[in-house]
């Protein structure tokens, strides 16, 4: 049986590949994402490595509030460095500096990394310590610098030029005296850096006499492990919360394993899509399978004339599964390969650049994409399987033997009631329930829509004919009888029609899903700002970086600009838990900014003393707190204040959960930059003309900042969710992709199953063309039902999840414009899908489609 | 009854004529003739029937006579027109318009009612269903009262009877039938045989039914036997035991 | 002489819309190293018969034996190895696996019946010999004329040495000659003495091969006779014509 079976799939080789595919693209997704993860992950390794390979010890300064903290961790004082120096067994220790910083050439052009990557500064280190080689040039002294040979190329840049470099302190101009390369090739994993003398970094960083980590090597004969005991010994009480030694290789180790953590999400995200596009290759497994066991029922009845058993048959198919599992599995696999690479493109292409080395394959990726193949491919085989053992013997010599109904066929809608109901009220669960862990939360609202999935595929089969009636109407209208015939054959067999169908559906609810909260979103971005920003121009760097405290004075300065307001962002421990700090000017803040007040009013803010808070409404209701109740606040510098709420503001995308007094965060914290500084004109003054002051300023002067009109902060808005729009599209189409194999699928085999109809058809004066339209329409219709069964989906998806985040300002909407252009779509689809089947149908002979066998 | 195809009134020429007809098939040593010079014509109006042992080449006869295949030489003219000279489309479009088919198997649609299968010519070619002749092609079929009626729910010989009055409804100048009662017990056989033999009489419908039942072949009124690919020999009426004998000397 | 087939009182009754009856309480026997033909217009019983005798279709009342096993308390996979091994059937068309070559078509009875693949493909060739097709063993049925597929299904029947050779209208879609052929083949085996069966319409065939030829009408047995083949020739050419006038 197994012989038969094995030569059974290389003789029906169309056949298998089309139903391979299906799963190819889905675990080439899975094992893309692993690869892909894992190469960043040991490409990030390597640098840590490398980077730590002679330091005996680090210390470095921790924050005591611990975990994200939402800016740099407070440096350390040089009086740390006296104490390592003084510690016995530390033969050599040296403080250093590393930031994130800014670079712009004299005509105020960035110098970076392109797209998302950093740009690092560093205090040049001792030569033991140093993991960086000088390719050209000389090592700098005073306010010279040294780059990478990336970036030194990347931008044309030579030796001997000035540019502007800005981190927290002034900007300051310095020469390029030289270039290097890091390790033994590569630069930092894309992020572009910079080496400074130390003194020069301190004051670039506004950290004169402090270090971001102290390198220490040991004597001889003191292993690391001793030398990290003795220091940590050192270190006085009132450091301990803020400072942490360990290792080397720890340090290189922790490292790592932030970037692999920072890395998990996008990891999940992948493997999320990927794990979407098998299950909707499922449903095409599954409607191979059992279209193909409908077409072999006499060839399965002939086995069992010869006296095959029903096990035998079972093994048989299920055998057949496995092997298409196994096979398609391996070849995702190989296809997983180039994925990963198209996926670092595309992210890329996005601003995201990856570093990578030689692509990684861990063993857990083959065995993963080896289990989610086979086991998914067997799943879904199962039942048609099971169908091929009721085949009767005599169906060998019956003319147009049919599969016998599954016994359970008449409990199918009640149990697609139930499957679907039940995922609408774990949706609903999962949206509305009080789930601390956000990644429980999206897994239950997860595993509600795969039953809701699930309850609409096994229902369709019934809304097959209805829809296919309702659909066919106007093409029957247009086209007469290719129409009809085409809507005949769409709904003659609504199982086979609804399951190719729901595949599509899956991958356009999810489109229409994110098409609807994407609109939901840049609608609420846009009232926000027209509800709360006041003020006309809002200066703030781009990629969310701090800009310099000395922009709001300066652009107070300018001819015409009236008040001016800066806004300090910065994290801390209050009442237990992290949150977000805002430091606000008060006298200056009403002018732009347009509190949505809960309780109190604008007097709270105007009379707000040092220690009063204003919080959100969320977190008022989050940490149990009203007007009047005090708050612990510890910093990250760890300093600790108790402060007293006067006023509730409606949370926003603006202000979350804390706002002080700007002068409280200034003195008591270290972020030492500003978030935005917003202004208005004065009252008279040309608008327009102002704006070009302030920019040519900024230009000059602080070319990290950038003012931005409020229209443009609704179209940066807009522009981000634009942007991880197309980025979800991008990983949907792979889902899409899938259940467009399964529409070409499902066609072909038909239109093999109908060969002795198309050939009645052609004889009786039907045309090539006139098939080939029937064979299009089919395929509309069937796309278009997943199409419509997909936005509705959609829409109730999106109306569940906008309900659950109501409070965040998201109002639920329907773009119809946007939905209608994915109806059109799946037309466009089904006809591309219908292109190859629609030849083969029109080529076939018409003598051998009417012959008998 | 329907009115007659012109084809009878107008022209005493053969509707279908087949000259120096010859098929081979395969190649080289394979090479098989299933046809070999065949001369053939049919006059409007009559109902012939070409019979022969299984292999003797009365399908590849009739796939030709129809348009359906193409021969290796030779001529074979469907109401004048010659169909060498045709590509595929206008080969279909002749079809369309000049030749009705009745299959062994009957070839319905199965998800069409009796009515929508009947007049499915008519509607491939984008012509207007005439109500009133399609209503007495119906009564004429003897399934009025079954138009509705999808074939699953339909005897043999009801859905062969749909598949002649498909064949009918555009008055073809010609239909072919392969072995019209081949999947018939007798009861029906003699229903549909005698439906055929009235469109023949009552229409004037030209008939060429390819088949190997003697009954069958005793309603025409004249019968092209093959052996081998050759005519051997072409009678007028024979009764079923006047073919019973020609066939056993043709084995 | 054993019988290989034994039929008692077997009715069989069809609930399609209206109660149809295919057998009407036939009993009958078939001894060792028969040729027996069954012979009936379509609708005679004659393929329901063919069914109950090789387990394809249980009888709705009487008792079948085949091979001295009686069939009617057999379980459905009981019945699937009771075909294995006792029984090879032909068919009008053939029913090969496209997708196998002929030798695997072959095979793939043997494989079932759980013979060692290297005797079953001893067995397999030395029959696709015999059958005188062995330069096609390894060739797929599409490009086989009609007559050398049926001598590959006539090697799948054998190739488990079944009692029994069921042959159901066997060269009803063969041309004349390649019809002669396999009749002759059929014969040859029979005449090594395999039992036969042969189902078929065609009055000739079964005078000039058969021993023995039983008339089935309505679902049951209306002549069952040893024939001499010349008078065997005329009195079921007299059958066909009165068949023919009915």
């Amino acid at each position: 049986m197994s012989g038969v079976t094995l030569r059974g799939l290389f003789s029906r080789k169309l056949r298998t590949i089309l139903t391979m595919i299906a799963i190819v693209l889905g675990v080439s997704m899975i094992s893309g994402t692993y690869m892909l993860t894992d190469t960043i992950n040991t490409a990030f390794n390597q640098i840590f490595q490398t980077a730590d390979r002679n330091i005996d010890a680090v210390v470095v300064p921790t924050s005591p509030i611990g975990g994200f903290s939402g800016g740099p961790t407070p440096p350390l004082p040089a009086s740390v460095l006296a104490l390592v120096r003084h510690t016995p067994g530390v033969a050599f220790a040296e403080g250093d500096v590393g930031a994130e910083a800014s670079i712009y050439d004299l005509n105020g052009n960035a110098i970076g990394a392109v797209g998302g990557a950093p740009t690092l500064l560093f205090s040049v280190a001792a030569p033991r310590f140093r993991s960086t080689t000088l390719v050209s040039g000389h090592w700098p002294v005073g306010n010279q610098l040294v780059i990478d040979k990336t970036m030194f190329a990347k931008h044309h840049l030579h030796l001997g030029q000035v540019v502007k470099v800005i981190a927290a302190g002034p900007a300051t101009r310095m020469t390029i005296v030289g270039t290097t390369r890091f390790g033994s090739t590569g630069n930092l994993g894309g992020a572009a850096t910079i080496d400074l003398p130390l003194a020069v970094a301190q004051r670039v960083t506004a950290e004169t006499g402090k270090f971001n980590q102290i390198s220490v090597a040991a004597v001889s004969g003191v292993t690391p492990a001793d030398i990290v005991q003795r220091i940590r010994a050192e270190i006085p009480h009132s450091l301990r919360g803020r400072v942490k030694v360990e290792t080397g290789t720890q340090s290189a180790q922790d490292a790592s394993s932030a970037i692999s953590n920072g890395l998990q999400f996008l990891t999940i995200a992948l493997l999320v899509f990927g794990g979407i596009a098998v299950f909707v290759g499922a449903f095409i497994i599954f409607n191979t399978f059992s279209i193909t066991i409908a077409q072999r029922v006499r060839e399965i009845g002939l086995l069992r004339t010869l006296g095959a058993t029903r096990a035998q048959i079972l093994r048989s198919v299920l055998l057949e599964a496995f092997l298409i599992g196994l096979v398609s599995s391996l070849l995702g696999l190989l296809a997983g390969i180039g994925l990963a690479q198209l996926i670092h493109a595309v992210f890329k292409a996005f601003g995201a650049d990856l570093p990578s080395a030689g692509l990684v394959l861990e063993v857990r990726t083959v065995i993963v994409a080896i289990l989610v193949g086979v086991l998914v491919t067997m799943a879904a085989g199962f039942v048609p399987a099971l169908r091929a053992t009721r085949v009767p013997p005599i169906a060998a010599l019956r003319e147009g033997a049919q599969l016998p109904r599954s016994r359970f066929a008449r409990f199918t809608p009640w149990i697609a009631g139930i499957v679907g109901a039940l995922g609408v009220l774990v949706l609903i669960a999962g949206v509305f329930a009080s789930i601390s862990s956000v990644g429980t939360r999206l897994s239950i609202i997860g595993a509600g829509a795969v039953l809701l999935f699930l309850g609409v595929a096994m229902v369709t089969p019934k809304l097959v004919r209805p829809l296919a009636a309702a659909l066919g109407w106007p093409i029957e209208r247009m086209t007469r009888i290719t129409g009809m015939l085409a809507r005949d054959n769409a709904s003659r067999n609504p199982t086979r029609t609804a399951v190719t169908a729901a595949a599509l559906m899956i991958g356009l609810a999810l489109v229409s899903f994110v098409t609807i909260f994407a609109a939901e979103l840049r609608a609420s971005a846009d009232a926000a700002v027209n509800r709360e920003i006041a003020g006309i121009y809002s200066i703030y760097n781009d990629q969310g970086q701090p800009i310099p405290r000395a922009v709001a004075p300066a652009v107070a300065r300018i001819p015409g600009v009236g008040a001016v307001s800066a806004l300090d962002g910065d994290a801390a421990r209050v009442n237990g838990s992290v949150s977000n700090i805002y430091g606000i000017q008060p006298s200056t803040i009403l002018a732009i900014y347009r509190f949505q007040w809960k309780q109190g009013s604008d007097a709270a803010v105007t009379g707000m003393g040092p220690l009063d808070a204003l919080v959100s409404d969320t977190f008022a209701s989050g940490h149990k707190v009203g007007v009047g109740s005090s708050l612990r606040v510890t910093t990250a510098t760890d300093r600790h204040l108790t402060v007293h709420v006067v006023g509730i503001y409606k949370s926003s995308q603006f202000l979350t959960d804390v706002t002080l007094r700007y002068d409280t965060v200034r003195s008591d914290w270290s972020q030492g930059q500003d978030e935005i500084v917003s202004a208005n004109p004065r009252p008279g003054a040309n608008q327009k003309a102002v704006q070009r002051r302030i920019t040519a300023l900024l230009k000059s002067e602080f070319p990290i900042a950038a003012v931005h009109s409020q229209q443009q902060i609704k179209q940066n808005a807009e522009k981000s969710v634009n942007q991880l729009l197309t980025l979800i599209y991008v990983l949907l189409a792979m889902s899409v992709l899938v259940s467009l194999f399964g529409i070409i699928n499902t066609l072909v085999l038909s239109i093999y199953e109908r060969t002795r109809e198309i050939g009645m058809l052609r004889a009786i004066g039907t045309t090539r063309g006139q098939v080939r339209w029937i064979v299009r329409w089919e395929s509309v219709i069937t796309a278009v039902i997943g199409a419509i069964l997909g936005l509705a989906v959609g829409i109730l998806l999106a109306a569940v999840v906008t309900q659950g985040l109501s409070s965040q300002g998201i109002v639920f909407t329907l773009p119809i414009g946007s939905l209608l252009i994915w109806v059109v779509f799946a037309m466009l689809f089904g006809i591309v899908a219908a292109a190859w089947p629609a030849r083969r149908a029109a080529r076939l002979d018409i003598l051998q489609a009417i012959a008998y066998e | 009854m329907l009115e007659a195809p012109d084809t009878t009134v107008t022209s005493a020429r053969p509707v279908v004529a087949a000259e120096h007809l010859t098929r081979l098939y395969g190649e080289g040593q394979a090479q098989v003739a299933a046809l070999r010079d065949v001369e053939v014509a049919f006059q409007p109006g009559t109902f012939s029937a070409v019979m022969g042992p299984s292999g003797s080449g009365k399908s590849t006869l009739m796939h030709l006579l129809a348009g359906l295949d193409r021969p290796t030489s030779g001529t074979v003219t469907i109401d004048g027109v010659e169909l060498n000279g045709l590509n595929d489309k206008k080969l279909t479009l002749l079809r369309r318009q000049k030749v009705g088919f009745v299959f062994q198997f009957f070839n319905l649609l199965p998800m069409l009612t009796a009515e929508e299968n009947i007049t499915l010519p008519l509607r491939i070619a984008g012509e207007r269903v005439d109500e009133a002749s399609l209503r007495q092609l119906l009564e004429a079929v003897g399934l009025a009262d079954r138009k509705e009626h999808r074939p699953a729910e339909l005897s043999g010989g009801q859905q062969q009877r749909v598949a002649i009055a498909r064949a009918l409804i555009t008055r073809p100048a010609v239909i072919f039938a392969d072995e019209p009662t081949g999947n018939l017990d007798s009861q029906s056989s003699r229903e549909v045989l005698d439906m055929l033999r009235r469109a023949v009489d009552d229409l004037g419908q030209t008939i060429v039914m390819v088949t190997h039942d003697a009954q069958a072949a005793a309603v025409a009124d004249r019968i092209v036997f093959l052996e081998d690919g050759r005519i051997v020999r072409d009678e007028g009426h024979l009764t079923a035991d006047q073919i019973l004998d020609v066939m056993k000397v043709l084995r | 002489m054993t019988q290989v087939i034994e039929l008692t009182q077997v009715s069989k009754v069809y609930n399609g819309g209206a109660a149809q009856t295919a057998l009407d309480g036939i009993s009958m026997s078939v001894a060792s190293g028969e040729f027996v033909a069954v012979m009936g217009p379509s609708g005679s019983g004659k393929s329901t018969l063919l069914n109950m005798v090789a387990g394809l279709d249980r009888p709705t009342s009487g008792r079948v034996c085949v091979g001295g096993r009686d069939l009617t308390g057999l379980s459905e996979g009981e019945l699937a190895k009771f075909r294995r091994t006792h029984v090879g059937i032909v068919f009008q068309f053939f029913h090969l696996l496209n997708d196998l070559t002929v030798l695997d078509n072959v095979l793939v009875a043997a494989e079932l019946a759980g013979i060692k693949r290297s005797a079953a493909r001893q067995q397999a060739t030395a029959l696709l010999a015999r059958l005188e097709i062995a330069d096609k063993a390894d060739v797929y049925p599409a490009e086989l004329s009609g007559g050398q597929r049926q001598r590959v299904a006539i090697a799948r029947a054998l190739v488990n040495r079944p009692p029994l050779l069921l042959a159901d209208e066997p060269t009803g879609a063969l041309d004349s000659r390649s019809g002669d052929q396999i009749m002759e083949l059929i014969a040859a085996i029979n005449a090594s003495g395999q039992t036969v069966v042969l189902v078929t319409h065609d009055a000739k065939l079964a005078a000039r091969h058969a021993q023995r030829v039983i008339s089935m009408s309505d679902g049951r047995i209306v002549d069952d006779a040893v024939l001499e083949p010349a008078a065997g020739t005329r009195s079921l050419l007299t059958f066909q014509r009165e068949e023919a006038r009915r």
